[in-house]
């Protein structure tokens, strides 16, 4: 971006009522423009009101600080400050008024083409990180700056370098990337490596649980299965072996008779009873009654008007009613009428359908109800459960008679059916314990395979969220390191080659001086000695900002206050000499002291120079009115501003009769 | 605009030194030029992030383990 100072205007302020434009030749603003302003004129409160208003400073001041802008013995409540600058050559004002009598600060932006005038501090945004107090300082250069640029503790030098190198934006950047972290992970939950390392080892205690089940339900079912053959095996042999007997036969065929009714009995009752149990009707008899009340309390006899309103009008067309009897004119007014009163919305179609199934699931008057026979149906089930009983204890019975007779092997059979049976038992324990619904988590051991499974697939979602957010993390240390070795090889670069560029022309500005630049880091550093005169300091501030503005990839016009003051006349030249070359605009203002070399030396290189003279009107100042040029005059109440090169080089305040 | 000549030279040092890919430096170039021109608004931002973003690489150390 170029950025350059069309001028500025000041009216009822402590400064000259005066206004100022930088234009030269050719309409644009000149390429070096000096203000000769004698010490009194408001030199130092004019570059004060430059960067007010461009900064937009002004707004925090306190009351007492803008009424220390009023000129003494001047009665308006208000004064006003205006910059004009170009942006790529297109106009930005802003306006500073100061309001004495309210002691504040109002602003007034005016963009031609973008936006128009507007009632605050309003730059385009492309220009507002160059008007910053850090920034302007830049530019707008001054004795005390280039003092700092020499002090260690300042980092004034290394602030100019990130600013015109464009370092800052690798800030930018990093706190771009480091805000786009806590935003995407601002959900809260594990955001570090260690969590994900944990998430992956609950992972796989989970696997391994889940593998131990797998082979554990292998293991059960197989002992289930091959343990049921045993087990059938044996209970054939018991029951052979208590048939064969003389002395239990009889018992023994009716018992296993009575074991086979008892346990087809269980089977049908057993049956007849989870059908029951699906039915709420039957389960407690507060349901039926419920749904009869309801079905009595809706509706009655009304049809859906949109299915059912075609069937009245076609049987009034037939020869005979439903009722059998032969459809006269009389019937078929009559059905018409009446209709009316039977169609309703559509909703009746579904109440119709809803009363029709009360009435087919709930029983008719007369009819068991449900609950009456699902307590029948239980009391059977429990009659069949206790002859099973019954009759299995008969055969135990019967087996254990045999074996207190001394049958050895039958005892031996009995033995290992009743362990057989505790295993067969144990193993569909396990099996059910593994086969269950995923249930409540608790601290023991997980058994079911389903909670295992679920526990998994939570985890796992959670090993997926929290990878991404330690790739994130990864991949944002990664750019920050980059960006931060980036700052840190250029900034070396950089300053390597603004010492180079800076002695190249310290050796021309201080042709006859040893002063070097040795090193910067924060601040410049000179090379064999500590400290520097003020003349030395600011050709080092110069040689060093210039070198850095030229570097920089934005122009900015370069203002300076006593630009060749504390500067002997043969430096003035050479800095003279440079400075057109290094800037894409100068403005200095000076006093009537520097013009000796470094005038004839800016003259000489740059053929756009424009020579302001500004001074205030008093008794004091009446002798120089008279001396005034024919043209290029402009007063105003307070201040007369002469654009003559002539009246410039010869300007002295002294009055002769002084000397 | 471009970038001052040291800073672009720095990245793609920075960005070799990472063993992170070429596109890794274009893209943080592209990002800073578009900030040089004063083109940084949160939106724009975001999307040269994420472009940043998809082109890092992380070395997978699953591997290793």
């Amino acid at each position: 971006m170029r950025i350059s100072l069309s001028g500025w205007a000041s009216n009822g302020l402590r400064c000259p009522d005066v206004e100022i434009k930088l234009a030269g030749k050719s309409g644009e603003p000149a390429k070096v423009a000096l203000v000769q302003m004698p010490n009194g004129t408001g030199k130092t409160t004019t570059l004060e009101l430059i960067r007010a208003t461009l900064t937009g400073q002004a707004s925090t001041w306190p009351p007492t600080r803008i009424r220390d802008y009023r000129r003494p013995g001047d009665n308006r409540d208000k004064g006003e400050f205006r910059v004009a600058l170009l942006l790529d050559r297109r106009p930005l004002t802003i306006e500073l008024i100061l309001d004495f009598e309210n002691g504040t600060a109002s602003y007034r932006t005016t963009t031609p083409g973008s936006g128009g005038v507007v009632g605050r501090w309003q730059p385009p945004p492309s220009v507002l990180k160059f008007l910053t107090p850090d920034f302007l300082h830049l530019f707008i250069f001054d004795g005390e700056f280039a003092d700092k640029l020499l002090k260690q503790d300042a980092g004034r030098a290394d602030e100019a370098i990130s600013a015109l190198c464009q370092l800052d934006l690798l800030d930018i950047v990093a706190q771009t990337t480091e805000s786009q972290w806590k935003k995407r992970t601002s959900q809260g939950g594990g955001k570090t490596a260690a969590a994900l390392t944990k998430l992956n080892g609950l992972r796989d205690a989970l696997l391994r649980r889940r593998s131990d089940l797998e082979k554990a339900r292998d293991v059960a079912q197989r002992k289930i299965d091959a343990g049921s053959v045993a087990a059938a095996d044996l209970t054939k042999k018991i029951a052979d072996r208590l048939g064969s007997v003389e002395a239990t036969r009889v018992q023994h065929a009716e018992a296993i008779l009575a074991l086979q009714g008892a346990n087809n009995a269980v089977s049908k009752a057993s049956g007849e009873v989870m059908d029951l149990l699906r039915m709420p009707l039957a389960v407690h008899k507060s349901f039926s009654e419920s749904l009869v009340e309801l079905r009595d309390n809706l509706d009655h006899l009304k049809l859906p008007e949109n299915t059912s309103a075609q069937f009245f009008a076609d049987l009034v067309q037939e020869p005979d009613c439903i009722c059998g009897r032969p459809m006269s004119d009389v019937a078929r007014d009559e059905i018409l009428k009446r209709a009316k009163g039977y169609l309703d919305m559509e909703e009746s179609g579904t109440i119709n359908a809803l009363k029709h199934d009360i009435t087919m699931f709930v029983a008719a008057p007369g009819d068991e109800p449900a609950y009456v026979l699902l307590e029948r149906v239980l009391k059977e089930l429990t009659s069949a459960r206790r002859q099973q009983r019954e009759a299995d204890q008969t055969l135990r019975a019967l087996a254990k008679k045999l074996i207190d007779e001394g049958d050895e092997l039958l005892k031996e059979w009995q033995d290992t059916l009743g362990t057989l049976e505790t295993e067969l038992a144990r193993c569909k324990q396990v099996l059910q314990e593994i086969n269950a619904p995923s249930g409540e988590d608790t601290d023991e051991p997980i058994m079911s395979m389903k909670l295992v499974e679920k526990k998994l697939d939570e985890v796992g979602k959670d090993i997926a969220k929290l990878s991404e957010t330690v790739d994130l993390r990864s991949k944002t240390d990664i750019i920050e390191a980059i960006l931060k070795q980036a700052a840190r090889l250029a900034r070396d670069e950089i300053r390597a080659e603004l010492v180079q560029e800076s002695n190249k022309r310290l050796s021309v500005i201080l042709a006859n001086d040893p002063l070097r630049i040795d090193r910067i880091d924060k601040s410049l550093h000179l090379a064999n000695q500590s400290g520097a005169s003020v003349g030395q300091k600011l050709s080092v501030g110069y040689t060093f900002l210039m070198s850095a503005l030229n570097r920089g990839n934005n122009d900015f016009p370069l203002i300076v206050d006593s630009p060749a003051n504390s500067i002997d006349e043969g430096v003035r030249r050479n800095i003279g000499k440079l400075i057109p070359e290094l800037c894409t605009q100068f403005v200095g203002f000076t006093i009537n002291t520097e013009r000796a070399g470094f005038v004839q030396a800016l003259e000489k290189v740059c053929e756009d120079c424009l020579f302001l003279t500004v001074f205030r009107r008093t008794e004091g100042t009446k002798r120089l009115e008279r001396t005034l040029p024919p043209v290029g005059v402009t007063k105003t109440d307070n201040a007369v501003l002469v654009n003559n090169r002539d009246y410039f080089m010869s300007f002295d305040l002294t009055d002769e009769k002084d000397i | 605009m471009p970038l001052d000549p040291a800073l672009e030279a720095a990245l793609h040092s920075s960005v070799n030194a990472a063993g992170q890919p070429k596109t890794v430096a274009q893209r943080l170039v592209a990002w800073l030029k578009s900030l040089s021109d004063g083109e940084g608004s949160e939106d724009q931002n975001a999307r040269f992030y994420e472009n940043v973003l998809e082109a890092v690489k992380v070395k997978d150390t699953t591997d290793e383990d």
